[in-house]
């Protein structure tokens, strides 16, 4: 073995360790676009839905059709005085023709130039969709998995005790084929050893943190059921079949990229797919 | 041409092929072509100036128990009885063994172990980094226990955050290598040679070197720690954070299967008891036995057994150049000693140990330093251990002299010996600033010091 051999085997063996830090959730904001007695009758759904977590005893504002009309006051709201959570649904305001995909300038604005959390709901009108009455079945969405304490704590704090967490991690089979190629056409490589270890390698970092997640909130007594869903595959085809095989009630992404204002990729292909099931963009 | 003529022109071929050996980095060339190419050279004087021995074609006779007959002989180049074959069967063997068994993440396995077990404390980091260093220069070799334990030190430094402390600790394990090098008749190529040469058996070996090997290492840590201001952890918080830092390290990720990791443990506890007991078990023991080449070979085989379906691989991971560039050396001072360089030096040499016997003992051991610190030790120990057989009676003291200096030179200059070479190239990576001059002044007190024990002690207990 080599230098960078041994370098190697050292590198890898640090994990990235789970960090329990639940969310303070002690305010937050429905955003509505219909009148005062609807949105107190949408708020009754919610409150029992999101306090079958630990997310009990939140004081609750209301923003309704009846207090703004401009995107512009909802985002002043926020920033002017942030809640801990803004719950809302797509196409508020009754932003022209309800293109199915699209989520409306209300969402796109609150998830990117705030960094306050938004619970993005089935619009209360859509016909046969209706709210969970509980989180039981909660999966954390991302295609960067490990290190994300955010995602999880927020997860861990909405899933009911004797819910399902499912941590998922699905690599993208057209990425991952394409540096695979690169290496096929790289001579110092060898490529039947990168076509073999990579992929391993690629889901075992991921893997590697559900387990030390699952083990923490273990040892916390806050969930036994942690279930690990890491795999090559194609993101958004692959999350829209399982979303809908372990019926899950409520689905946590990360919307935010460092380096552009739009919102993440997958969280966003995943936000207009998924129409029909609560949405946490964090 | 008279034969003083020819002795004085091998002479000069010697000190240029050292002089080459010294500026390899430079030149941009691997050891086995620079030695390769001398040895083409002398062999080609050698031939045309008549100094090879008659007939070349009959040199190695088979098993000479009994009468010989025309069909015993075996005819055979001058160049291939002039090489220490069973020098190049212990190091083929054991390195491709320890290469192998490496590969099971036992000594990874341990390295991490231990660096959790330090609680991140920087002190007790370097405590038990110096003590892995010696063990694994021991057991495995100088450079493959620099390269486990440095870059374990780069990553977990790096880690706890403590770059500051990086230089510090990869010093002290390139100067702990050689320290470690010395604890075993296999633990350093210039063992292998001189002890084989001196037919100092691998327990007698250990029990003579390894006090000294003990009170070096305490020696080089104590002064590391104040040299390079190495200090515990003093609060809680620190303290805690770093045992959280630390503990993010999982031992088990190397190990790819538990059977073959439990295998090789047991396997490398076997193949230290055959080697350390060579010399008594029949069939490999003694004057016609197999010897300590079989054995590494053989044990090497065993462990390949799990990569039976890939063995090329491993294979390719053997250090072909390392091996030719022994090959080639042992052919080029095969010639030495045909054209009487050997006899030259070992006239000098012998005026050095007609001195009395503690000034020849520190002369000598201070001298194959000096020499070891500026070029290869292993061409040293070869000549050095040629001109000592070939002495008559040659004293115990005078053979541990020669073993601790070659050892030990290597520590006065980042050329001196390949472990501190792979340090250099560590501290490198790591992009600190490490220049020949500032290796030689912070790495000369260590030197010293170690040089200045290992004189006492030899002087004391070897005469």
């Amino acid at each position: 073995m080599k230098l960078d051999d041994f370098e190697s085997v050292f590198r890898s063996s640090v994990k990235t360790p789970f960090h329990h830090a639940p969310p303070n959730i002690e305010s937050a904001l429905l955003v509505t676009d219909v009148d005062n007695a609807a949105t107190g009758a949408f708020l009754g759904e919610i409150q029992p839905f999101l306090a079958s977590g630990h997310a009990d005893g939140i004081e609750w504002t209301t923003l309704t059709s009846e207090d703004f009309q401009e995107v512009s006051t909802v985002l002043d709201r926020v920033r002017r005085n942030p809640p801990s959570l803004v719950v809302c649904y797509r196409h508020l305001l009754g932003q022209g023709v309800r293109l199915p995909y699209s989520l409306g300038s209300t969402v796109d604005t609150l998830t990117q130039a705030t960094d306050v959390p938004v619970l993005l709901l089935p619009r209360p009108d859509e016909v046969g969709i209706t709210l969970p009455k509980k989180a039981s079945q909660v999966m954390v969405v991302t295609d960067h998995l490990t290190g994300d304490d955010r995602l999880v704590n927020w997860a861990a704090h909405l899933c009911t005790d004797d819910g399902t967490l499912f941590l998922s991690h699905i690599e993208d089979k057209a990425i991952l084929k394409k540096y695979l190629d690169a290496c096929s056409k790289i001579p110092g490589i060898d490529f039947d050893l990168a076509k073999e270890k990579l992929p391993k390698k690629l889901l075992a970092m991921p893997s590697d943190y559900i387990a030390s997640t699952s083990e923490i909130l273990a040892k916390q007594g806050i969930h036994e059921n942690v279930q690990a869903l890491v795999k090559v595959g194609d993101p958004v085809k692959d999350y829209e079949q399982l979303v809908e095989e372990l019926g899950v009630d409520l689905l946590i992404m990360n919307t935010k990229d460092h380096d552009q204002n739009a919102m993440h990729a997958l969280a966003y292909a995943l936000s207009v797919e998924i129409r029909n099931r609560p949405l946490l963009l964090l | 041409m008279s034969p003083e003529g020819i002795t004085y022109i091998f002479a000069a071929i010697l000190v240029a092929m050292v002089f080459t050996l010294a500026i390899e980095e430079k030149i941009h060339a691997k050891k086995s072509m620079i030695v390769g190419i001398y040895a083409v050279i002398s062999l080609l004087l050698a031939a045309a100036f008549g100094i090879l021995p008659e007939p070349h074609a009959e040199l190695l006779l088979l098993e000479p128990h009994g009468d010989l007959s025309p069909d015993q002989v075996v005819h055979m180049p001058v160049y291939i009885p002039g090489v220490e074959w069973e020098v190049i069967a212990i190091i083929l063997g054991s390195g491709l063994f320890i290469d192998v068994v490496s590969r099971s993440g036992i000594f990874s396995w341990t390295a991490i172990l231990l660096t959790k077990r330090s609680a991140g404390d920087p002190l007790r980091l370097l405590i038990y980094y110096s003590a892995i260093t010696v063990i694994f220069s021991a057991v495995l070799n100088n450079v493959a226990a620099m390269m486990i334990v440095g870059s374990l030190t780069m990553v977990s430094l790096e880690k706890l955050k403590r770059k500051d402390l990086l230089l510090g600790f990869l010093l002290t394990e390139g100067l702990l290598t050689n320290i470690g090098g010395l604890l075993t008749l296999i633990s350093s190529v210039p063992n292998i040679i001189l002890g084989n040469m001196a037919e100092i058996g691998y327990v007698d070996f250990f029990v003579k070197a390894a006090p000294y090997t003990l009170v070096a290492t305490a020696l080089t840590i104590f002064m590391a720690v104040r040299i390079f201001g190495i200090r515990s952890l003093e609060t809680e918080e620190e303290k805690a954070a770093a045992a959280e830092l630390v503990a993010t390290f999982d031992e088990r990720d190397g190990i790819e299967s538990k059977i073959f990791f439990n295998f090789s443990w047991a396997l490398l506890g076997i193949f230290i008891l055959v080697i350390a007991t060579t010399s008594v078990l029949p069939w490999i023991g003694g004057e016609h036995g197999l010897g300590m080449g079989y054995v590494a070979v053989s044990f090497a085989l065993i462990a390949l057994i799990r990569y039976k379906h890939e063995v090329d691989k491993n294979y390719a991971a053997v250090d072909w150049d390392l091996l030719a560039f022994f090959t080639f050396l042992f052919v080029v001072i095969d010639t030495m000693k045909y054209s009487g360089v050997l006899t030259l030096i070992g006239d000098g040499i012998a005026k050095l140990l007609s001195l009395p016997d503690a000034l020849a003992g520190a002369s000598l051991l201070w001298s194959s330093a000096i020499a070891s610190s500026v070029t290869d030790n292993v061409p040293l120990a070869a000549v050095m251990g040629n001109i000592l057989k070939g002495m008559e009676n040659t004293p115990d003291f005078q053979w541990w002299a020669t073993i601790f200096g070659t050892n030990l030179g290597g520590n006065f200059t980042p050329i001196g010996s390949a472990s501190t070479v792979v340090a250099v190239a560590i501290i490198h990576r790591a992009k600190l600033p490490l220049t020949f001059g500032s290796f030689v002044k912070t790495a000369a007190p260590f030197a010293i010091a170690q040089l200045a024990l290992a004189t006492a002690y030899v002087l004391l207990f070897f005469r």
